[in-house]
């Protein structure tokens, strides 16, 4: 084992975090509440790391010889205007909301827009470049829930058949929905055994 | 010179003709060579050839090389010691006695004049030369030497002719005149005439019975060099010992064995009426010790079925035989054609395996060991028991007459065998010395009388010296190219011919017959025989400076081109089995398909794409953009709104669930993209809650969030004194955990960066989650979704987990809402006009929803009609290529 001690110590945290759930004792959960806050002052600090790391790495960009990379200068110019802007006017300053709301919404919205003519255009070509039945199953399905998403077939409702048709269509993806939640909450609960265990020491770097 | 019978017209031709002239049949003999070494040994020719095979195959072992039809006689006459024939030898007339015995009278009596060296010895006189030491002896006859030899040996160890002999040496003391008589044939008296050291001087000698001469050597007191010895009768006697117990039925008939021996018989020979006279006084006497091989002569026995019973090439000898006796010869060579080896053979090898020469006491002549005196005397034949001591020297027999002049049905004699005319005229007893000694069959018998050293093998006592009385230069009619080893080795070592012209006559005109070995005889040979051999340099090579300048072959030199020996060349070729060539082709062919340059479709521009994705943009913003415009009819709402959606309604418009006041946490988990979406969702539920008074609690994990929160309440209308925005909140899962077990805690500050008053204003009554009255989520993350509900939702009790979420992450968060983890949800724009519809209230979600569904319409029809489209040009250009393929 490379580093028992920090082992032990996550493993104690997890344990201690763990029976917190099912003990309710007030030091249990005093503890907990505790050592809750230390990640995530932890996390904030990480946060912050990952922050300033970024920053670095585009810098790094700008001052390449061979290939500079021009954009990272807007993206260090875009973070330092924010980031004083929000030291200075403060988080809940009108002007830096109309910062977030003026500038960055319509550019995430106009880039789901251009995703949104993308993946159509793309739906065009599918069988030009992929042929099989996952393309045809891919196509069958993307347009059935296309319909249904619409609200076209709401006048389906008056036709029994047709209603429980569309019930059972909706509930496709609800059915597959569910079967990916289970999936992750095994593989959640795997991943916290195999810490707990020692098996999976992701913080033994 | 003798005309050449043809073998097959029985037309004389003369001598150097070489086809018939009647038939046009080769005269040639194709009979076996040594048979032509015989008959034309005296030619310089095939001397030389018989040097040059015997230096091939001089290291080859001469006990391996003996012919197997040999050795089946001496096995035959192994097995077959007993059998005795009906003939008895002594019942032919004396003119049937053999000329070989006649010769030996002869040659004794001649030799015995010609004591001196010279090249004119022949082998009857090495014979006799080899009874000169043993001068000593009163009388000097073969008989008298038998005799003596035969008290000195045991009788059970003594062959059967050598028994015979002794009978035949009584009887002839009893009868001396009949002896005499009988001496008077030319094989019996050269037996008398043997006995004399002295012979008659410049008696002709013919150079072709050299051979013979050997057998003498060794008895003569020369010196024997024991390298210079050939051991072709050695390994004549060694075979005959190993092979003692062979098998009977492998004895090959008598044609094949005894072929020399049969044309040996030879009614022509002068001695053979002598001979069988004696047989017949034999007979006569009621002696019933005669010979098996003299018992078993078929005297009556036509020329006809002799010719048929011999080879070819003995019937060539037949045929150039000289008229004799019509009564054929009872000869002991006769017995062979019987194909039955005789006994005195088969005893003599007998002999020569099991008891070596013992030396004789009391004989100072006789060479100890000598096993011809060691025969005992019932051993000797009769014929030659009859002989006398008192015989005298026979005259030289006349020569025989020309072949042209005998008969066809003449029997056959010595002459035929190939004796030129020219020595048989120059001396009788020449043609005569060809006798069945001269092959390789000779019998023991003759050769254990000349064998007078008895620590010396027989080989080394037959063979020739090379300086021994001048008659060295004989050669053994044996050697030739087709002779086996066991033949040649006795000619390696045999000494150069003398230039003194010693050489046996042959005729000279008359051309040396084709050597050819019958295909029986070849395929017994060895295969050092018939590989081919280098011939050594050694002996060629003379040195020419220092002291040992001018002798040949002293030193050994390496003939270095001749030993270089090209390298072989190893294939460098890798066995590959049939699996493993398949697996390498295959990979080869993957390899090659990877380094083969992929056909790029040619690319039709950028442009039709261009066009086509603007052409898809401008439908889907006009399709958004009439209906807004109400250029397009609006589509019906649904009547059936989804459960959740009720379900969220019910909740809302729940006055005990919530009341007038009562506080609401509402979590803003969205991105700044989906707040279009996310602000029309939630628009009318932020309305309600606002015309409802609700104390509005607003916290998010994203970092645009609040400020987000803080614009949806600002469209909302929402009064600033009923909201608190306690901004971000740190840690994700964990701050969701924290938050929900001490929201104080995790939160304590407002986004203005205030502290939270909590328990005060507008969270007054609450310092835990369950003390709000409902939370409610604005989420297009299914993620952060789930932390809420796997986070908070615990702590909340029996307040309800409400759900403003997008289109695409509503299928993720349905299933929470099954579970009843989360009391009602609100899905994208739909939904919200749908929940507007509930609430009878038109939002910008209504406004929305007509554009929105023909979007999604135009989205979907794009996507079908595209898809068959390109089908169909695919399907197009597909059967182009089939049809130009």
């Amino acid at each position: 084992m490379r580093n028992p001690v920090a082992t032990a110590i996550a493993i104690a945290v997890g344990l201690t975090i763990l029976a917190g759930y099912f003990i309710p004792l007030g030091i249990l959960t005093n503890v907990r509440t505790y050592l809750l806050d230390w990640a995530i002052g932890l996390a904030g600090m990480a946060s912050l790391v990952a922050i300033i790391n970024l920053l670095m790495v585009h810098a790094r960009k700008v001052r390449d010889q061979r290939e500079p990379d021009r954009y990272s200068i807007f993206l260090i110019l875009a973070f330092l205007a924010t980031f004083i802007a929000g030291i200075v006017l403060g988080p809940a300053s009108s002007v830096f909301h109309n910062i977030i709301t003026s500038i960055q919404i319509p550019i995430e919205a106009s880039l789901m827009a251009v995703l949104a003519i993308s993946l159509t255009y793309a739906s065009l070509r599918l069988f030009k470049r992929r042929k099989g039945w996952m393309a045809v199953l891919f196509v069958v399905s993307t347009v059935v829930f296309l319909i249904i998403g619409s609200g076209f077939l709401t006048f389906g409702s008056q036709v029994p058949l047709l209603r429980e048709l569309l019930g059972a269509i909706n509930m496709l993806p609800i059915a597959g929905a569910r079967g990916i939640l289970l999936g992750i909450a095994l593989g959640g609960l795997t991943t916290g055994l195999r810490i707990l265990l020692g098996a999976d020491r992701p913080y033994s770097g | 010179m003798a005309d050449i019978r043809c073998s097959n017209c029985q037309t004389l031709n003369p001598a150097d003709a070489t086809l018939c002239k009647n038939c046009g049949q080769p005269l040639l003999d194709e009979s076996i060579s040594w048979l032509d070494d015989l008959r034309g040994g005296s030619e310089s020719a095939a001397w030389e050839e018989t040097e040059t095979a015997a230096k091939a195959n001089q290291e080859a072992q001469p006990n391996e090389d003996i012919p197997e039809w040999l050795q089946r006689i001496r096995q035959r006459s192994q097995t077959e010691p007993e059998k005795t024939g009906q003939v008895s030898p002594t019942e032919g007339s004396t003119e049937n006695q053999n000329d070989w015995l006649s010769n030996v009278q002869q040659t004794a009596t001649d030799s015995a004049a010609s004591s001196a060296p010279s090249a004119d010895d022949d082998w009857l006189q090495s014979l006799r030369s080899s009874k000169a030491p043993v001068g000593d002896e009163p009388s000097g006859t073969l008989v008298s030497s038998l005799d003596r030899l035969s008290s000195e040996e045991t009788q059970a160890d003594l062959p059967d002719w050598m028994a015979n002999l002794e009978p035949l040496k009584s009887g002839a003391e009893e009868k001396p005149d009949e002896l005499l008589s009988a001496s008077s044939t030319d094989w019996a008296s050269r037996f008398g005439e043997e006995e004399p050291p002295t012979g008659t001087p410049g008696a002709p000698v013919d150079d072709t019975q050299d051979w013979l001469s050997r057998f003498s050597q060794p008895t003569d007191g020369l010196n024997s060099e024991p390298g210079a010895n050939e051991d072709w009768l050695a390994g004549l006697q060694a075979a005959t010992g190993s092979l003692a117990g062979a098998n009977d039925a492998e004895i090959s008939p008598a044609g094949e064995e005894t072929d020399w021996m049969s044309s040996l018989r030879n009614p022509d020979l002068p001695g053979e009426a002598q001979l069988a006279s004696l047989k017949s006084e034999e007979s006569s006497t009621g002696e019933k010790e005669s010979l098996s091989w003299e018992s078993e002569l078929p005297a009556d026995l036509p020329v006809q079925e002799q010719t048929a019973e011999t080879a070819d090439w003995l019937k060539k000898f037949d045929s150039d035989e000289p008229p004799s006796n019509e009564d054929q010869s009872i000869s002991p060579i006769d017995s062979e054609r019987s194909g039955e080896t005789p006994d005195w053979l088969s005893s003599i090898s007998d002999q020569e395996t099991e008891q070596p020469a013992a030396p004789v006491e009391g004989e100072p002549s006789i060479e100890p060991g000598d096993e011809s005196q060691a025969v005992p005397a019932e051993s000797v034949p009769d014929w030659l028991k009859n002989y006398t001591p008192d015989e005298k020297p026979e005259p030289p027999v006349e020569p025989v007459a020309p072949i042209s002049e005998e008969p066809q049905e003449a029997g056959f004699s010595w002459q035929s065998l190939s004796i030129p005319a020219e020595a048989s005229l120059v001396n009788n007893d020449e043609s005569d010395e060809l006798s069945p000694f001269a092959t390789a069959n000779l019998p023991d018998w003759l050769n254990q009388e000349d064998n007078g050293s008895p620590r010396l093998p027989y080989d080394e006592q037959l063979i020739p010296q090379p300086d021994s009385t001048g008659s060295s230069g004989g050669q053994s009619p044996f050697t030739g190219s087709d002779l086996g080893e066991w033949l040649d080795e006795s000619s390696l070592a045999t000494p150069a011919i003398p230039a003194g012209g010693s050489q046996p006559a042959t005729g000279g005109d008359q051309p040396l017959e084709a050597a050819e070995m019958p295909t029986w005889l070849q395929s017994m040979r060895p295969i050092e025989m018939v590989a081919p051999k280098q011939t050594p340099t050694e002996e060629k090579h003379v040195e020419k400076a220092g002291p040992l300048a001018g002798l040949t072959g002293v030193l050994p030199t390496e003939d270095l081109v001749g030993q270089y020996i090209k390298p072989p060349i190893y294939s460098v070729k890798l066995r590959v089995s049939e699996k493993q060539r398949v697996h390498a082709s295959l990979i080869e062919s993957l390899i090659s398909d990877e380094t083969q340059a992929q056909l790029i479709p040619a690319d039709r521009g950028e442009t039709p794409r261009r066009i086509l994705r603007i052409l898809v943009a401008v439908l889907l913003m006009l399709v958004i953009i009439l209906p807004m415009l109400n250029l397009l009819p609006a589509l019906p709402a649904s009547d059936i709104l989804p459960q959740e959606l009720v379900a969220f309604e019910q909740i809302m418009s729940d006055e005990s669930i919530l009341a007038q006041g009562s506080p609401v946490l509402l979590a803003v988990e969205y991105e700044p993209g989906l707040s279009g979406e996310m602000q029309t969702a939630s628009e009318a539920v932020i309305k309600q809650l606002s015309n409802r008074g609700i104390r509005l609690t607003i916290i998010a994990t994203s970092p645009t969030g609040p400020i987000l929160a803080q614009s949806l309440i600002e469209k909302a209308g929402y009064q600033s004194d009923q909201v608190v925005n306690l901004g971000y909140l740190a840690g994700g899962s964990t701050g969701l955990q924290s938050f929900s077990m001490a929201p104080a805690q995790a939160a304590p500050a407002t986004l203005q960066g205030a502290l939270a008053s909590w328990n005060k204003g507008v969270l007054a009554g609450v310092s835990s989650l369950k003390d709000f009255a409902a939370v409610i989520v604005l989420t297009d993350d299914p993620d952060k979704g789930r932390n809420w509900v796997e986070q908070v939702q615990p702590a909340l009790a029996s307040k309800p987990l409400l759900m403003i979420s997008s289109a695409q992450a509503a299928p993720l968060l349905l299933p929470y809402y099954n579970s009843g983890q989360v009391k009602g949800i609100i899905t994208g724009i739909s939904g919200a006009a749908g929940y507007e519809g509930l609430i009878q209230s038109k939002g910008t979600a209504t406004l929305l929803r007509t554009p929105y569904q023909y979007a999604m319409l135009l989205t979907a029809l794009l996507i079908l009609v595209g898809g068959l489209v390109s089908s169909i040009i695919t399907s197009i250009a597909r059967g182009k290529a089939e049809k130009e393929a």
